[in-house]
């Protein structure tokens, strides 16, 4: 639907021939007036409007993105403490910057700039601070060991939780805005001489061929400036941890920041990386290659299991070790549909409980999960509608879903499954092969800001495999990525 | 690009669900999957083929076990399948079957126009049983033995616990065959009976190619074992009416065999076959002491029993001119081409001299320190 | 971005999963029937001769610089007698890439599918395979990376049949009651087959002669999994059996059991089906090189997709198995014919094209 109307705003925007949107460019004609300013803003009741006659002045901004003490501090304490006589000498100090044209006002009362009307001129003074959120744990990707805090809507301190973690000038940020109404800032931040300066290029042409009239959230941004728009799988990982997106910088890759939200993006990406989580790292390293393969693990039985049994049950029944072969034949007995269709049941349900288990506030959430787990587990069973060995299945194809570290990388391979379920009830073994093919095949042209998606698989980089596979020794990881391609490839010079 | 991708899947999903609303479907309640398969000997070289199949009802909120059995009279046995399939109300199938048994008459006459169907069919697995009974396989597969479980998860279980304690050789359908392939050996397989309430592994069924010719008695099983192949458990008792040795048993016997060849003199082949056995006691009747260097003279005088005991089973398969143990290819691979064809023919084996060795060892001899 | 080089590794594994398919499933049937007693053997010389083969593929390369075949045969030689040879070898290609699928489909047929068309089989492998190809040389490379691995992580459960390997069944006789030795070396030559396609690679070869070597690794891992397979088969069966085993390969690997899961060797011979695609894909790559080279102007996913059509429309004439193991044996003695054809050919080109230089520098 947005990108519907992303297209369709698109196709506007060349019919008319401009490359801005009437709707939020001001007539950059007309002097810098009050009069003219508060025309700009016509019917925005929001705005507050200011007189201090004894000045002739006159202050115009949002108060809702001001920061109080900012305000009070740069510019209503140094007015009202003036007399019309020292309001010169004031003018000189450097807060206060002197409008260019009307555009320039307009964007800068947008951004939380007080605009400033004396008869000597327009001023512009900085005071931006609306509200925000408080720095908390993140929801979605919480963690056991390592740094608590996690990003918020906040641009600024965002920026600041980063800085405040790498030290260096040689950390850049290069600032960008899109979205035609929305104006939203998007940071791209990199380590000078670690990220390849190709990507940060790349980037940046994406960022700025970006035509959508607003940006809401990183992981929308992600599917703005990713090569493959109707790519199965992610292509840039998205975070809220502090600490991957600094051990991303520092591995070299870019690290894109939105305004107004919380999750960063990371690019490139490869696939395997979203099988990966920072406590790998906090714990010792064979705990750690441990937890790694054990999501690896559950990749395979998240995307295979249910179709492995539609597969067998359905075609292969030779497969089944004569030890299983009495119960589950037991237990499909008295089940009136084929094992598709059955399959499709239960997937389906546990589908729609885990959304609405996700929609849902806490307290009624686990109403749902009662229910749900009452209805999937003992009901649908002794009504004759299941099998339990299905349920087994899927219950462990669900859990391992969420073994899974990134939800939207759990929702693909999620929907994988259902395309390897119906491949495997028709065809048995055949299609589930013929799908894996498929989709390996999908994985090999995708590509991440024009890295290869699969690295270090293929292209092989045995290299990496340390620590894409397993976690593996610090004393071992002493090299980048081969996907950032950084100029600096050396990364630990610790010897063991 | 991206266009033709799309299109491209969505014909292989259309393509799926085409192709698969075959009749290959096999889903597993609906199919009548065999677990033992009987045949017998009938008169005009006709044979009697039997099945036995679980069977598995829901009823309300019940499911039941039972089975369905059918015995035919046909000339082979995808004839036999077609006639039983009209009377059950599933589709027959044959890729779980696990026990396959002849009766003795039939291995007699020879199996080899039956293995065809087996062997053919790739549903059915290589591991799969097979053993010879002495009467009547329908017999068997019908009669429901009292305090067992169904008969073909007796059979399954029975012969499985027996290859696994070593006290019977390791032989399945792959094995049989390979040995009716292989020039230096001939197959055999396990040897039931019926005794009373229950089946009993009696003896070894041996053959010559695909037919049977003779069988060793459970007795001898043992020995027969020691010599076909190296050990690492199993058990064995026996009793001699001597004072020294009234009655020994052992278990985790672990013994080694070694064939050698070498020509005589006289242009003749001859296979010495020296065997290691060590054994932990578990119960002895006799008047020497194990804890002292009596022991010694306890193992020379198992030793020597052990070896006539080889040696007579040896003489018998000798005299049956099956080659059981594998001779033969202890022999190829000990001459040149030409040796070996000029020597490969019917019988070889009773042209050679065959001598067991055997040394037995008293691993241990238990809690009782005497 | 620049298009990457194919990564040297990537053409070993790109090699050696074109030469490897299904043949290996028949290769130790077809070994024990015109070789006999320790037919493995003939693996190794075979190997031996397709190395040289490879290495004049190699010449092709360094004495052309680097330059793709069809520039070194268009500099050398005119272009109308060159359009018949690569109408051949495109059509060679073309039809060995499409009965590649048809055996292997054929074969599914046998095991599983006993009354499922085989032609909708086909077409739903060929439309994978055109997915495949469709998605660029680097890009199958890539594929073909990820399917390997799943594929190389079948070779250790060969290990679990060690328990029924017996020396003793190999016999110390060497290529006794065998017949038909020179049908036989062709058949084993042609299990190697997928190795000339190097020739087409260099333009997209990285721009330095280590690749080559590559070349042989890919081979020697070809040579490597078919000797495992083949001695496995003598030792677990013995070669009087072999001889009356359809597919020993499949037999062995119905012997395994698992916890979970006994009887894999369906779902193994499944998994197969990524070395057919890639099998496939390379010939009908190649096919399309051939004659994108005779009609530059088509594009070249139009000229693949016609291709592919064609060559299903021939492959449906053989119906049964043992036509097209007739087919392929017709077929791979055309290929034994193109993989030392076209690069002397290439080596023709550069000759003449050097002696034309030397005679304008003169």
């Amino acid at each position: 639907m947005l990108q519907f109307i992303s297209k369709w705003v698109q196709a506007k925007n060349k019919k008319s021939g401009r490359s801005g949107n009437p709707q939020s460019s001001p007539q950059a004609s007309g002097p810098v007036t009050l009069q003219n300013i508060q025309d700009q803003f016509k019917d925005c009741s929001d705005l507050t409007h200011y007189t201090l006659p004894e000045l002739q002045a006159d202050l115009l901004f949002f108060d809702h993105q001001l920061d109080p003490h900012a305000y009070e501090r740069d510019v209503l304490r140094p007015l009202l403490n003036i007399t019309k006589d020292e309001l010169e000498q004031l003018l000189r100090r450097s807060q206060f910057v002197a409008a260019k044209d009307v555009v320039n006002t307009v964007h800068g009362i947008l951004n939380g700039y007080v605009a400033l009307f004396l008869p000597q001129g327009v001023y512009l003074v900085d005071a931006y601070g609306p509200e925000k959120r408080s720095i908390e744990q993140s929801e979605s990707e919480s963690t056991i060991n390592g740094p608590h805090d996690a990003f918020n809507e906040s641009l600024g301190t965002n920026l600041g939780l980063i800085r405040s973690r790498l030290k260096s000038n040689r950390l850049k940020v290069l600032q960008y805005t899109a979205g035609e109404i929305s104006k939203t800032k998007i940071c791209v931040l990199y380590i000078d001489g670690i990220a390849n300066m190709e990507y940060v290029q790349e980037i940046e042409n994406r960022i700025k061929a970006i035509e959508f009239s607003s940006l809401y959230d990183g992981t929308m941004l992600t599917q703005l400036i990713d090569d493959f728009p109707n790519a199965l799988f992610p292509l840039f990982q998205t975070s809220e941890r502090t600490d991957i997106a600094v051990s991303k910088l520092n591995e070299g890759k870019l690290v894109v920041i939105e305004e107004h939200s919380p999750s960063v993006i990371i690019a490139p990406s490869s696939f395997f990386e979203f099988f990966t989580t920072p406590d790998d790292y906090y714990n010792r390293w064979v705990v750690g290659s441990a937890l790694r393969l054990l999501r690896y693990l559950a990749f395979l039985i998240t995307i295979c299991l249910t179709p492995l049994y539609v597969g067998i049950t359905t075609y292969h029944y030779e497969m089944i070790p004569e030890n299983l072969l009495i119960s589950l034949t037991e237990s499909r007995s008295r089940v009136p549909f084929p094992p598709i269709i059955e399959a499709l049941l239960m997937e389906g349900t546990i589908e729609m409980l885990r959304e609405a288990g996700a929609r849902l506030p806490t307290k009624i959430g686990q109403t749902i999960g009662i229910v749900g787990g009452i209805v999937i587990g003992t009901a649908a069973v002794q009504a004759g509608f299941t099998s339990n060995i299905l349920i087994i299945s899927v219950a462990m194809s669900a859990i391992a879903s969420f073994v899974i570290p990134s939800y939207i990388m759990s929702g693909s391979l999620r929907l994988i499954r259902f395309g390897l379920l119906i491949l495997s009830g028709m065809l048995g073994n055949f299609g589930f092969c013929a799908g894996i093919a498929l989709i390996i095949i999908h994985l090999a042209k995708l590509t991440s800001l024009g890295a290869p998606y699969t690295i270090p698989a293929a292209p092989v980089k045995p290299r990496d495999w340390i620590d894409i596979f397993i976690r593996g020794p610090f004393w071992a990881l002493n090299r980048r990525p081969a996907q950032s391609r950084s100029p600096n490839t050396k990364q630990n010079k610790m010897k063991k | 690009m991206h266009h033709r991708g799309r299109l491209c899947v969505l014909a292989l999903f259309f393509l799926a669900i085409a192709a698969g609303c075959s009749s290959d479907r096999n889903i597993l309640e609906r199919v009548g999957y065999v677990r033992t398969v009987g045949f017998d000997a009938e008169k005009d070289n006709m044979i009697r083929v039997t099945v036995n199949i679980p069977l598995i009802i829901a009823e309300a909120n019940e499911t039941r076990q039972q089975e369905e059995i059918f015995s035919k009279v046909v000339r082979s046995s995808k004839e036999a399948r077609i006639l039983m399939s009209r009377r059950t109300s599933r589709k027959m199938v044959s890729g779980q079957i696990n026990t396959i048994l002849f009766n003795e008459e039939l291995s007699r006459r020879g199996l080899w126009s039956h293995m065809d169907s087996l062997l053919r069919d790739f549903t059915i697995s290589k591991r799969t049983e097979i053993a010879v009974v002495e009467e009547s396989a329908r017999d068997i597969i019908e009669t429901h033995l009292p305090g067992h479980s169904r008969t073909n998860q007796y059979i399954d279980r029975m012969l499985k616990k027996e290859f696994e304690t070593q006290t019977l050789p390791h032989v399945l359908l792959h094995h049989f065959c390979r040995d009716y392939f292989d020039e230096g050996r001939d197959p055999i397989t396990p040897f039931l009976s019926k005794s009373g309430k229950d089946l009993e592994v009696s003896g070894i069924a041996l053959f010559k190619k695909d037919r049977m010719v003779g069988k060793l008695s459970a007795n001898d099983i043992f020995y027969f074992s020691i010599i076909y192949h190296d050990q690492d458990r199993g058990e064995f008792t026996l009793g001699l009416n001597r004072p020294e040795l009234y009655s020994i048993s052992f278990h985790a016997i672990n013994n080694t065999t070694r064939k050698t060849i070498s020509k005589t003199p006289d242009g003749r082949y001859r296979a010495d076959i020296r065997i290691n056995i060590h054994g932990g006691v578990t119960e002895y009747i006799g008047n020497l002491k194990m804890s002292t260097s009596e022991r010694t003279e306890l193992e020379h005088i198992l030793s020597r029993h052990i070896e006539e005991e080889c040696n007579r089973v040896v003489k018998k398969l000798q005299q049956l001119g099956v080659d059981s143990i594998g001779i033969g290819q202890y022999v190829r691979n000990k001459v040149s081409y030409q040796e070996w064809k000029a020597f490969y023919k019917d019988n070889y084996i009773q042209d050679m001299d065959i001598v067991v060795h055997t040394n037995f060892k008293v691993k241990n001899f238990g809690n009782f320190f005497y | 971005m620049a298009q990457e080089k194919l990564h040297r590794f990537s053409i070993a594994m790109l090699i050696f999963n074109t030469q490897a398919g299904v043949v290996q499933f028949i290769l130790p049937r077809t070994i024990a029937t015109y070789f006999g007693t320790n037919g493995w053997i003939v693996i190794i010389l075979v190997y031996l001769i397709v190395t040289l083969n490879i290495m004049l593929i190699n010449a092709v390369y360094r004495l052309g610089k680097g330059k793709s075949l069809f520039v070194i045969l268009q500099d050398g030689l005119p272009r109308f007698m060159l359009i018949p040879v690569y109408l051949v070898a495109g059509s060679l290609f073309a039809m060995i890439g499409c009965l590649v699928v048809k055996q292997y489909v054929l074969i599914y047929q046998m095991i599983v599918f006993p009354s499922t068309s085989d032609l909708m089989l086909k077409i739903f492998v060929d439309i994978l395979v055109f997915l495949f190809v469709t998605k660029g040389i680097y890009n199958m490379s890539k594929a073909n990376l990820l399917m390997v691995f799943i594929l190389l992580m079948i070779v250790p459960s060969g290990f679990m049949m060690l328990g029924d390997f017996d020396l003793l069944r190999l016999t110390p006789y060497v290529f006794k009651e065998g017949h038909d030795w020179l049908k036989g070396f062709a058949s084993v030559y042609a299990a190697f087959m997928g190795y000339e396609l190097s020739i087409l690679l260099f333009p997209y070869a990285e721009k330095n002669n280590k690749w080559l070597k590559y070349v042989h690794l890919g081979n020697s891992i070809a040579m490597l999994i078919y000797l495992l397979v083949a001695l496995l088969c003598y030792g677990f069966f013995n070669y009087h059996e072999l001889k009356y085993l359809s597919f020993p390969l499949l037999d062995m690997f119905g012997y395994l059991q698992f916890p979970f899961v006994e009887r894999i060797q369906n779902f193994i011979f499944s998994l197969f089906l990524f070395s057919i695609i890639m099998t496939s894909g390379m010939y009908f790559w190649s096919s399309q090189q051939m004659y994108s080279a005779v009609l530059p102007k088509l594009p070249w996913r139009l000229l693949l997709f016609l291709i592919m059509i064609l060559a299903i429309g021939v492959s449906y004439i053989p119906k049964s198995l043992i036509i097209v193991e007739q087919w392929f044996d017709v077929l791979s003695l055309l290929e034994i014919g193109t993989a030392v054809g076209l690069p002397l050919l290439a080596l023709l080109a550069i000759l003449i094209q050097r002696g034309r230089s030397k005679h304008h520098a003169s």
